[in-house]
């Protein structure tokens, strides 16, 4: 069924396919709602080969690259052949191949001879989909059943009709509905129109060609990878690194560890070192270990070697059943992302030993974040305001590290000042970067950001965390370089004006003329400062 | 009367003249870097020798330059300084936070227009309902001076929170500052941007800022020339939006010239495709290494209103075009495994394709053409330059065909496969991704590559007609002569649009209206019929991005505001394929666009000339002899089938089998599959 394009065909192949979910990814923020994907764009599009493996993928935050397969081989198990042209399936949950719950992700089947030739597929982080806390994510929910709706690959349009129940069911579960049912619109839209691009390149180039073309790509990037890895040196190198806690004050850190080597063109990356899963929110579901691994990888692997299949065919990731980077059912994971960070600075780490001409110092991975709810006095409505701050990138052998960014598997933009203060009821009382916070070097680290909001309603809750807050676990320095400064969390008391340190995580409830105060801990630094 | 446009490129200066009947005259000088107005003077008196005229002669003047453009790429902007509110004095370094290359940890990002240590926050705060919560700090502002004067500044920007709704500080701040910095020029972020979004905002007022004292200067230096050379026709200048501006204001609002350079093609090969009876144009401007695609629907080039020069946001209108690196310089690789890339590295002018013979190694897409004989053989470059057949081979075969185990021939005919391929992505980006068909629209191809690609562009993206304009290697500055008088205003005016209260809205837009008047006033009796159309950013409550929508005139009152309402979710409806469930609609920002009229050009074609016929050697698949035509021997009426190659001064038209080319009237080239 398939052919075989000619190679100058399978590029112009490729590149159509690349195209085509970067449409779907304009289609997805321009009509979104929730500011987590319309401003930050934590969201990715792809498309997939009919067993859904991954063929191309839009490139907004790699932190969600490279694990919609996980979650597609789900819906594909479950439905089988009973799927139909104009169907779409929406899928979260955690041990079916999803990350956390507020990560939805919406998949439509690509028909041509009357089968499905294609799958397309959006992910997209919700503002809130239930559960304990606003937000639904916090480091200190304790199982699966506190992290709001579980959809377990699940029908949500039924030959062009959506399933009424599970809209019903999701606006009378979550917190703000419009945003939730709005962006799953947008979700569909971007599936559709990705469907939609599929059926023409069938139609320009034939049913035939365009799978050859999907079977080469994955074939072309699995051999570009291999020969990469057997380029590298085959000793086995490792590293590690704590999180601050499990969530809960007072708690031990946590340890990552990864040893990686190169076994027959195959990078295998064994966590087996790394703790055994805790009773919180910070335990990582596995399809979020492997974009961890596979975005740290891909920075070593240099630009040309795009995301799809391929790629993963040649990564090996060994996380014990029942560790910290993949845990068991139904373990609490909702705060996943800190040990995403964490685990991908911890493989850099490595790879900057195996391959010393790209050493570099860790950037911050403090992710200061929250998510409050608060009722806008202006307009008597409930809005949840969420932020994320960046922080200092690491310095390189040439050049200091990057201030005020959001490293490694995220890219979340910050949320604009006029945007905070127009359409929530807070105040931003500054917003910059902190001095003297990048670790000291030949290069000194990235400054990490600070922020302020100040409460205007009468009252807000809701939770925030900030990592790396322990000294002893503050970005690495790299030959001789110092750390970054770690993050912080404070409180400033409306009424007396004075300051109080916050844990690193926690749930928050704040009166009028509070002042959240969080800080992003700065970029490790490159060389050692006295040297000439 | 004389109409005269000048368009200065990094390479070559354009320039066109129409006479009073609409006769062309063009002519293309080497451009002169170091002394700018030099080139300039030098193609206005080429032209005016050819066409016989004297200085007194010119009665319009509107040019086109890459100057405020090549200032922000290459950094050389004066020494400018950022005032806006305390404890945000990082709102430039710290951006959106986001990385521009995710996967490489190793390039450092750039570095803001402005440093830190030139920063200067001072007290004072307006709320997001525009009122002060907090005065302004005068002493701050002060001692921010001072440290101007200490440290040099050239220019200052004011950014202040929330000053799209109440400028009060902003303007407050630029009247301290005037004092105690006599001289140096101010950019209040009020005046240039009044928009939400504060980083925006600050970049696009720290970059008009930076280019006060330099395109201030270059202008003056124009129109001192101009003087001295007796002209006193009103200079006139092309904006990125599409329209042109007079000298004083570019003056005042430099940055609305940043992004001017592929509009004019735009504008230039819109108005080409109209005259020659096509109502629906995408441009293919195609030059030595980028490829410029713009569409045009019912003749009005697309406009977008977030734009970026070299990566710092600018906030200004600007005419939609999609710049991707193809060029006849383009250079053609196959990597280790096997793929064949086209492009965007570029070998430029200089060494240039390998054909050139200047030292060029790589194989380009120009050498591509000469191995496939579409160019080269007995014919020259503009310029006189002959191409080397033989350097070109050798190229193409040693970093295409070898690695590919193909025929030379076949290697050529990848190399173009995949150029065309890639510019057929980006015709699908400007077209299909937006809902547009490209088969109801003609392609105009124009620079000096793009008549060369025309016909298998639009057999790539199934467009049945390919207009090459009379002379497409200067329709940029034929495109100067084609635009109208342009100032676009706007407001940040957030309301639900079912609590808007037309009153207030009429109040707002008769404000917005005699700033517009006074701008048109500017233009000193060169233009005729003044029009105002109204714009109005739409969204659903809860999306942060606003879709565009045409708002009826004043007084627009209630029914005007459903009409626009019912325009935004009928587009909506077109771009997204639904309506959310709740369909409440909030305004965010109103637009006006003030234009009014220049005369609008008329291509007229040269007389016919006797030029000899003659043939080359070409493979399409196999080796055939094709008729090699002269543009200028071409008559109106006279059918031509492909294949066949058309020469000219300024371009080369290939026209393929299956394809047949008409000379129009007007002396366009349309050329339409058989």
């Amino acid at each position: 069924m398939s052919e075989r394009p000619d190679p100058v065909l399978q590029e112009i192949l490729a590149s159509a396919f690349r195209h085509i979910a970067e449409e779907m990814a304009v289609v997805e923020y321009r009509s979104s709602y929730s500011p987590i994907i319309r401003e930050m764009l934590d969201f990715n599009c792809g498309m997939f080969a009919a067993d859904g493996r991954a063929i191309a993928n839009s490139e907004q935050i790699p932190a969600q690259l490279g694990l919609m397969q996980f979650a597609l081989e789900a819906v594909i198990a479950k439905h089988g052949e009973r799927v139909h042209p104009g169907d779409a399936f929406i899928t979260n949950h955690p041990y079916m191949g999803g990350t956390h719950t507020p990560d939805l992700q919406v998949f439509t089947p690509v028909f041509a001879d009357g089968r499905v030739v294609a799958w397309t597929g959006s992910i997209a982080h919700h503002i809130d989909i239930g559960g304990r806390f606003p937000g639904t994510e916090s480091a200190q929910t304790t199982e699966l059943y506190q992290e709001g709706l579980i959809f377990p690959a699940i029908r949500l349009v039924d030959r062009g009709e959506r399933v009424g129940a599970v809209y019903e069911l999701v606006a009378a579960n979550v917190r703000d509905p419009a945003a939730t049912l709005g962006d799953l619109d947008a979700q569909i839209a971007s599936c559709r129109r990705g469907a939609l691009r599929i059926g023409e390149l069938v139609e320009r180039h034939g049913l035939g060609l365009v799978l050859g073309g999907m079977e080469a790509v994955v074939e072309q990037t699995a051999r570009r990878t291999e020969a990469l890895f057997r380029s590298w040196p085959e000793r086995a190198v490792e590293a590690e690194g704590f999180l601050d806690d499990i969530g809960f004050e007072g708690t031990d850190p946590v340890r990552i560890h990864a040893r990686l080597h190169v076994a027959d063109g195959t990078l295998v990356v064994d966590l087996a070192g790394s703790a055994a899963q805790v009773p919180s929110g910070m335990n990582v579901p596995i399809a979020s270990t492997h974009a961890a691994a596979y975005f740290a990888v891909r920075c070593f692997l240099g630009g040309d070697v795009p995301h799809n299949a391929g790629l993963a065919s040649r990564v090996r990731v060994v996380a014990p059943e029942g560790s910290l980077f993949n845990p068991v059912f139904p373990t609490a994971l909702s705060a996943r992302h800190l040990a995403v960070q964490r685990l991908t600075d911890v493989i850099i780490d490595a790879l900057s030993d195996l391959l010393p001409e790209h050493a570099i110092a860790g950037s911050q991975v403090s992710f200061p974040s929250f998510v409050l709810q608060a009722v806008d006095p202006r307009t008597g409505e409930l809005s949840l305001l969420v932020d994320i701050l960046g922080g200092g990138g690491g310095a390189r052998p040439g050049h200091r590290g990057d201030d005020g960014i959001d490293p490694y598997t995220s890219n979340c933009a910050i949320l604009p000042v006029e945007i905070a203060e127009l359409e929530y009821p807070f105040v931003v009382e500054r917003s910059e970067l902190i001095e003297g916070s990048g670790g000291a070097g030949r290069h000194r680290g990235g400054m990490g950001i600070r922020r302020d909001y100040r409460l205007l309603a009468d009252e807000a809750d809701g939770m925030y965390y900030v990592e790396q807050t322990d000294p002893r676990f503050g970005p690495r320095g790299r030959d001789g370089g110092g750390p970054g400064r770690p993050g912080r969390a404070a409180l400033r008391d409306g009424e007396t004006g004075a300051e109080r340190p916050l844990p690193g995580k926690g749930y928050l409830r704040i009166r009028r003329g509070d002042t959240l105060i969080l800080e992003g801990a700065g970029g490790g630094g490159y060389g050692d400062p006295a040297a000439p | 009367m004389q109409r005269i446009g000048i368009d200065v490129g990094g390479s070559f200066t354009d320039a066109v003249l129409l006479d009073p009947e609409g006769r062309a005259r063009i002519a293309k000088v080497p451009s002169t870097p170091a002394r700018i107005e030099a080139g300039f003077l030098a193609a206005l008196e080429a032209l005016l020798a050819g066409a016989g005229a004297r200085p007194d002669d010119v009665a319009y003047l509107a040019h086109g330059t890459t100057v405020a453009t090549n200032a922000i790429v290459t950094r050389g902007l004066a020494r400018t300084s950022l005032v806006t509110n305390a404890g945000f004095a990082d709102v430039l370094a710290i951006g959106t936070q986001m990385r521009r290359r995710v996967y490489d940890l190793w390039t450092p990002e750039p570095e803001p227009l402005v440093p830190r240590e030139r920063c200067h926050g001072v007290g004072g705060r307006i709320d997001a309902q525009g009122a002060e919560v907090e005065p302004l700090d005068e002493d701050a502002v002060r001692a921010a001076a001072a440290r101007m004067r200490a440290d040099g500044t050239e220019a200052v920007a004011v950014m202040g929170l929330f000053s799209f709704l109440n400028p009060a500080h902003e303007r407050r701040i630029g009247e301290l500052l005037a004092v105690d910095l006599p001289g140096v020029p101010i950019t209040l972020s009020s005046d240039v941007v009044p928009e939400f979004r504060e980083y925006p905002r600050a970049s696009t007022a720290v970059a008009n800022a930076a280019l006060l004292p330099l395109v201030g200067a270059y202008i003056g230096a124009v129109d001192g020339e101009l003087a001295a050379a007796g002209v006193a026709a009103p200079l006139h200048l092309m904006q990125s939006n599409g329209g042109v501006t007079p000298a004083a204001r570019a003056c005042e609002q430099p940055i609305a010239l940043a992004a001017s350079g592929p509009a004019a093609g735009v504008i230039g090969g819109a108005r080409l495709a109209a005259d020659a009876g096509e109502a629906n144009a995408i441009t293919f401007d195609m030059g030595g290494t980028t490829a410029d695609i713009g569409i045009a629907p019912g003749g009005a080039p697309q406009i977008r209103f977030d734009g970026d020069a070299a990566g710092t946001p600018i906030s200004l209108p600007q005419i939609d075009v999609l710049c991707i690196g193809a060029g006849g310089g383009s250079i053609a690789a196959v990597d280790a495994f096997g793929a064949l890339t086209v492009g965007p590295a570029s070998a430029g002018a200089d060494p240039g394709p390998a054909a050139y013979g200047k030292g060029g190694e790589r194989a380009t897409v120009t050498d591509a053409h000469v191995v496939l004989g579409t160019l080269g053989g007995e014919r020259r470059l503009a310029g006189g330059l002959a191409l080397d057949r033989g350097l070109a081979e050798a190229a193409v075969r040693r970093d295409v065909a070898d690695p590919l185990g193909l025929s030379v021939e076949e290697a050529a005919q990848a190399v173009l496969r995949i150029l065309n391929a890639n510019m057929a992505n980006a015709v699908r980006v400007m077209s299909v991704a937006r809902g547009l068909d490209p088969r109801a629209f003609a392609l105009v191809a124009i620079g000096g590559a793009g008549p060369m690609h025309g016909c298998q562009l639009a057999d790539e993206v199934g467009i049945p007609r390919v207009v090459v304009p009379r002379y497409p290697g200067v329709a940029a500055a034929w495109g100067l002569l084609a635009t109208d008088i342009r100032h676009d205003l706007r407001r940040t005016w957030r309301r639900p649009t079912t609590l808007i209260d037309p009153a207030e809205l009429d109040g707002e837009m008769a404000r917005m209206e005699d700033e517009a008047r006074a701008l048109l006033d500017r233009s000193g009796g060169v233009a005729t019929g003044e029009e105002l159309a109204w714009e109005v950013d739409m969204r659903y409550r809860g999306q942060a991005y606003n879709l565009t929508v045409p708002l009826p005139p004043r007084p627009t009152g209630a029914a005007g505001l459903a009409a626009a309402e019912a325009a935004f979710a009928a587009e909506h409806h077109r771009l997204y394929d639904y309506t959310p469930p709740v369909a409440e609609t909030e305004i965010v920002t109103i637009r006006l666009r003030a234009t009014a009229r220049t005369q609008p050009a008329r291509s007229e074609g040269g007389a016919p000339v006797d030029a000899p016929a003659g043939a080359q050697r070409v493979y399409d698949g196999a080796w055939a002899d094709w008729r090699v035509m002269a543009r200028d021997a071409l008559a109106p009426g006279t059918p031509l089938a492909g294949p066949a190659i058309i020469e000219q001064e300024d371009a080369t038209t290939v026209l393929h089998r299956g394809w047949t080319a008409a000379v129009q009237p007007g002396g366009a080239l349309v050329l339409e599959r058989a």
